[in-house]
Formats: C-alpha cells, structure tokens, sequence
C-alpha cells in the first residue's frame, strides 16, 4: 500500500472519529437526550413582587405540584403537568401580597423538591 | 438540527483552513511531484503553513480595520495566498534546487508490506483509544478551554482582534474596589484565531465539539511530526553499526508511533492536553518536532528552503506559545553549542556551511517579513507587556526548583525514562560519528533534562512540571532509537547471546513498555459523562444572561460548578466577568490575594461579605446547589430565584 493510500486511510480515520465526536457532542448536549433534570425559576426577577415562575422538565415524568408560603404556612397548592422539554410558564403571583417578609415557591416532582424565594423587606 | 448540516460545514472549513492553504503554499516552496518531501512531510507542512499564513494574515488585516467576516476572510485567503505563492515560487527559482540528489541519498518513506500492515494497526489503536477517552470529554467542562474560547469568540463575534485585559477584585489601602480592565500576558493571539476562522467560516457553535476536535487533529498530527522526526534522525545515523533490517527509519517511524500513539497516548502532554483545551502547549507539542525537523533536514541536506520554513514556525510559534517559544529556543541553543562543541578542530567549516545556508533568498525573506511584522504591524503580548522577564531569574518557589528523576518517571513513564537515559548514553558513545541526527537528539533531551530538573542553573523560573511535560517527547525518540539501535547492534556483532535470549529480552522490555504505557492510558480514562450537571451549568447561565445586563455584576463559583469556566460566554461582557470564587488552595497560598471572592460565596452573611457586596455592586451569585447554598438560604439579604439540583442562582436584595 502506498504512502498515498495510508495518507488516506489516515484521513479516513480522523473524519470517522470526528463525526462520531461530533455527534456524541451534540447528544450530550440535548438538554433532553438522556438527562432526568429540571428547574425551576423566576420569570421576572426584576419585579421583587412577582413571583410566576416557570418550570423547565427534562424527565420523563410530567407531573408537578407548587406550594406557595407566606413564612411557614402554605397559602395556595396545586398540582400541574410539565411535559417533556418544555417550559412551563406559571402565573402564579397572589393579587393581594402575602403580609409577611419571605414567601417560598416550593415545586415538587416526585421525591425531589426545589424552593424558590423572596426576601421582601430587610430587617 | 440535522447532524450532516453541522458537521459538514465544519469538516469542510477544517480541511480548507488547515490543510488546502498550506498545501498550496507549499507548492509553491517545492515542487510536490518532486520534492523531497514524504507525503506525511507535506501534510504536516501544510498544516503548519496554514496556521502561519491565518495567523499572521489575520492579524495584518485586523490592524488595518478590517473587519472578520466571510467576505474578508474569503478575500485574505484568496488573495493573501496567491501573493504568497508568488513570492515563494520567485524566490524558489533563485533557489538551487536539490531535489534530484535528495532524492537519491535520501530517499523518502517507503513501507514494506509488514511495516504497512504494523502501521495500519498502530494508527488504528491510536485513533481508537483517543476517541474513546474524547468520547467523555468532548463537552465544554475544561476550564482553560472556556477561557480560551472566551477570545476566539470576541474575534467572531466583533470581528476584530482582541484586547487581551480582565477587571479584578483588588484591596488597595483596605479598600475594595474593581479594577478598570488591565493587560493579560497569558493569551496569544495565534491561539484563538483558526479557532475563529473556523467558527466564521462554518457556524458551529463555541460549546460543541470543534475546538475539541481542532485539537484533536494537532495532537494526531503531532505523533506523526515525532515519527517523522525519527525517521530522519536514524536516517542520519551511520548504518555501519547496525544491522540495517532493523536501524532504518520505517522501523523508527513506526517504533515512534507505538510510544506515542496506543502507548502513553492520553496522559499529558497527549489526549489530556486535548481535553483540557490547553491549545497552546497542544501547538507548541506540534511545531518543536516540526521545526527541528525543518532544521535538521536543512543542515542535513543542505536546503535552504527548509531553513526558511523553520524559521517560520518558530515566528509562528512565538505568536502561538510563550513557554512552548521559550522551550524551544533553548532546545536550539543546545543543539547548536552541542553541534560546536563536536567540531571544535572544523569551526570555520561549519560556521561557513550554517552561513552559506542563511544567506539565500528564502530564509533572508522570511527573516526580513518577521522583524517587519514584528515592528511594523504587532508583537506578542507577552513582549508586549514586558512579561518575559517573570520566566527568567532563579527560582525560589517550590513548584519551580526542578522535580525529582521519580516524578519525571511518574510524569513520561518510567520505562520510557529508563530507556531514554539508556540512549542518551549510547548515542553519547557513538559521538564520534559527530552528526547532525546526534546533536539534535542529544541536544534536545540533555537541555530539556537539565530545565527539568536543575533549572536554576539555566536561570529558568517556571513551574518545573510544565516544562516537565515536554520532556516526554525527546525522552521517547531516545527511547525508541536506543531500543532499535540496541537490537540492530546486536544483530551485526552477532554477539555472542543465543538468538532465543535476545528476542526474550526484546519482548521482555516490549510487554513492560506496553503494559506500563497501557496503565497510564488506563488511569486517565475517565469514568463517566459530565453532561447533566453541564448543561444544567449552560441553562442557569443562558437564564441569568437574558435577566441581567451589563450594570449587573455576577460571582460563581469555580470549586464545584461543573464547566464554570464557560460561563462567561453567555454574557460576552468581558474576560473576568462573572468574578469567580477561585480554588480555595489559592486563598490559603497567597494570604496577599484578595479575599472578596471567598467572602461573597463562602461568608456572604458577615461583615467582610457585605462589605464586599456593596464595594463590587455583586447583586447576583451562582453557586452549586448542593454544597453552597445554606449560607443564603438562611440570609434575609437574597432572594433564590433559579435553582435545579446542579445550580442555584441567588440575587442580593437592596
């Protein structure tokens, strides 16, 4: 075999790893493709009175319940679907605001809870 | 999006840039249909011709104004490269051309049919094992590649070249305050520019695999640089010691691929450097073995055209990689002083021989465009902003006094080390024969020895196992020459040890090197994907770019975050920005160092913390969630507004 042929094959097997790392990149990086994540988040964090949020689910399972607390106790509770790769936006902020200095938005999925919070007023 | 729309624009772009501009460069050098040159010489020319041509064009049409973008680049590579191969195929008709007679005393790389079938397999095993440790780590986790990719995407995206400074914390007579942006020595345009073309060209994206894959190319390439080097050094050996079935350069080429390539193929400075993203050493591992091998081959054959290509590497290098420079020039010197001190008694002869050598057009033109370049258009940022002299003096600290023969055996291997000192030895006997091939080989494994482990007495003051990194290569080569120069003695002495015990020892000293190389290879593969944490790493940031803007300040952390170092790419708003918690060692070592990006994240609830807040404006701070985030939730003075089970995001309240 010439050197040609080898410089080929060379050429070959760099192009065969690359895509096969290439593609692997992009897998990885699909926020859905093998991953059991999710997250939850403000939507509007500039608004320190507005707490919608929205829940972005990478796990097969849909179902989601939030929890809103004025300190301690749960004020509104409810349960919500969250499919697969999407964001689900939650309008969720009390017309009247809670009389208390620290509201919690607690979302439940499964044995997995995650909190978010406001902090009204400094003491 | 379809995975052929993705990769084909990049595969494509990689081999015009990379490949396409050299090679017509270099025609117009040589005359490829009968040069001297194997077609792996081509191929590796080519590619460094490429990264000089981008790397030097780029820059000219940068300090012109000229903005990065398809139309100029298409323009500079058409145009840039013709004027370029004019000027080169002027100058080469001026040039005697000694093709014929090289080809006759020299002749170049030629497989038998077993040497074929042992090279199929030995690039197979490389590209195998290489792949498979990359599979893991071909996503953005490494921090030095987040930090490089940071420039090569302020060249993309503005489409000028970059001013390499950063914002810091700094504590000036007690008092906290941000910087304005100062220079940074540590980044060199020629390392993020082909990253930059290539992202123009093919809009892959930063956070995909093509720097990776870039990379990945370099080091490959890199092997065959090695190899190719070797070749030519046992080529330049005299035979008359050796059985010539064994001492010839297709077995040293193929014996250099084993040690490089399927064995202590991931450790550094090989796959993990890759990995790692640090594209600088990745360069300079690539252009030493090719420009000592374009020095070699010049002297050797007397070829003016190899001399002038090397001098521009090593241009092309002093704007790729301060250390990799600063390695090489002493690697230069060495052999030079070596080659003087082997002929003292015909001084005027080989002072005569290296000037007539110079003085010709190419290496004249090269030198000229080089110092014109240098003063006229721009210098390396390290010389620049005067950094040179922080790797020059004596070295006081520790991690800079040298290392020990035991951890150069446990950074290159300890059978490569033993083998290499072995044959450093024996080609220190054989010195009579008072050859080029001896002083480079010599020259280049004493003088890196000595860096590595006495450098004071060079006055080097760089961390010892950076430079210990480069050691593995001419340790290899000696490894690999002595093996085949041992064995291709002993088969023309026909000493006096039955046949059946020689090739016992052979085998012997094989299964050690294979099985110790194989053990390195093992202990560096890693165990699984970061993908998860990471993208939920890139979700977090993508969340905080869209709800802040450039009046806000961030801090993350780098202890625990996985991929940090990337983050800063979602906001493009400068170099150090968010600040960063650093490695808690940093804070412990260097009591001098401020202490507000420690205190923000680790103490964010005391005094110095709120101190800091308000002298850095921080009003927002990205921590992992798991580890760093009671000391906010229980704080009255932050609001939690992103989390996931990765990465939490907290925004100081006022």
């Amino acid at each position: 075999m010439s050197n040609r042929l080898l410089l080929i094959l060379f050429f070959v097997l760099f192009i065969t790893s690359s895509a096969f790392l290439f593609e692997r990149s992009l897998n990885e990086l699909d926020l859905e493709n093998n991953k059991n994540w999710w997250t939850v988040s403000f939507i509007r964090p500039d608004r320190v009175k507005n707490i919608d949020i929205v829940v972005s689910n990478y796990t097969e399972d849909t179902h989601f319940k939030y929890q809103i607390l004025a300190g301690d106790t749960v004020i509104a509770e409810q349960d919500f679907e969250a499919p697969l790769g999407e964001n689900r936006i939650l309008l969720i902020t009390p017309e009247k605001t809670p009389d208390t200095d620290h509201v919690t938005v607690r979302v439940i999925h499964k044995d997995e809870q995650q909190e978010l919070f406001r902090n009204y007023k400094l003491k | 999006m379809w995975f052929p729309t993705l990769f084909l624009p990049f595969l494509t772009t990689l081999l015009i840039l990379c490949f396409g501009i050299g090679l017509f460069l270099l025609s117009g050098i040589f005359n490829l249909k009968r040069s001297p040159l194997s077609v792996w010489e081509k191929i590796l020319f080519a590619f460094a011709l490429s990264q000089s041509f981008l790397i030097f064009g780029m820059q000219i049409i940068g300090h012109q104004g000229i903005s990065f973008n398809i139309f100029s680049l298409t323009l500079l590579i058409g145009l840039g490269s013709a004027l370029c191969f004019g000027v080169f195929s002027l100058i080469s008709r001026f040039t005697s051309s000694p093709e014929s007679a090289a080809d006759k005393e020299d002749s170049p790389l030629s497989f038998t049919r077993q040497q074929t079938a042992i090279f199929i397999v030995l690039i197979l095993a490389t590209f195998l094992i290489k792949t498979i440790y990359l599979h893991n780590t071909v996503i953005p986790t490494a921090t030095d590649l987040g930090h490089h990719l940071y420039w090569a995407k302020a060249i993309s995206e503005s489409g000028e070249l970059p001013y390499y400074a950063e914002q810091n914390i700094v504590t000036v007579d007690g008092t906290v305050q941000v910087t304005e942006p100062e220079p940074i020595s540590d980044f060199i345009i020629g390392e993020h520019l082909t990253l930059a073309a290539i992202q123009i060209y093919s809009q892959s994206s930063y956070f995909g695999a093509f720097p990776i894959l870039f990379l990945f190319l370099i080091n490959i390439l890199s092997l065959l640089a090695l190899a190719t080097l070797s070749f030519y050094l046992v080529r330049g050996i005299s035979k008359k010691f050796f059985a010539p079935h064994i001492w010839n350069g297709e077995n040293a080429f193929l014996l250099t691929l084993l040690f490089f390539g399927p064995l202590y193929s991931l450790a550094s400075p090989q796959a993990k450097f890759v990995s790692g993203g640090v594209i600088g050493n990745t360069f300079g591992n690539f252009f030493i073995p090719i420009i000592l091998l374009c020095f070699y081959r010049a002297l050797r054959k007397r070829d003016s055209r190899f001399l002038g290509l090397g001098l521009l590497f090593t241009f092309t290098l002093a704007y790729i990689h301060h250390l990799s420079t600063f390695i090489l020039l002493f690697v230069l010197v060495a052999v030079i002083l070596l080659h003087i001190l082997l002929h003292l008694k015909s001084l005027p002869t080989v002072f005569r021989s290296w000037f007539t050598l110079l003085v010709k057009p190419l290496p004249l033109a090269i030198l000229a465009l080089a110092i014109l370049f240098f003063f006229f258009v721009a210098m390396p940022t390290y010389i620049e902003n005067s950094a040179l002299d922080t790797a020059v003096g004596t070295p006081t600290k520790t991690t800079r006094t040298g290392l020990t023969l035991l951890q150069i055996a446990n950074s290159s291997g300890s059978v490569r080390l033993a083998l290499a000192l072995m044959g450093a030895l024996f080609f220190t006997l054989l010195i009579r024969a008072k050859n080029y091939a001896q002083s480079f080989l010599l020259g280049w494994t004493i003088i890196l020895l000595i860096m590595t482990l006495r450098p004071d007495l060079l006055f080097v003051d760089i961390p010892s196992s950076r430079i210990g990194a480069y050691l593995s290569f001419p340790l290899g080569i000696s490894a690999v020459l002595f093996l085949l120069a041992f064995f291709a003695h002993w088969q023309k002495k026909h000493l006096a040890l039955p046949k059946v015990l020689a090739l016992g020892s052979f085998v012997a000293i094989f299964i050690f090197a294979i099985s110790e190389g194989s053990l390195d290879n093992g202990s560096t593969l890693l165990e699984a994907s970061k993908a998860e944490p990471l993208v939920a790493t890139m979700h977090a940031s993508q969340y905080l770019s869209n709800h802040t803007s450039t009046d806000d300040r961030i801090i993350k952390d780098h202890n625990f975050i996985v991929g940090d170092a990337w983050i800063k790419l979602f906001f493009m708003r400068g170099y150090s920005y968010p600040f960063s918690r650093a490695y808690f060692n940093r804070y412990e070592t260097n009591p001098d160092r401020e202490q507000c990006t420690l205190a923000m994240i680790s103490t964010p609830n005391t005094k110095d913390g709120d101190r800091c807040f308000q002298r850095t404006g921080v009003n927002f701070v990205m921590v992992e969630s798991s580890r760093d985030t009671a000391q906010f939730n229980s704080s009255k003075k932050f609001s939690k507004i992103y989390t996931s089970r990765y990465v939490t995001i907290y925004q100081k309240n006022y």
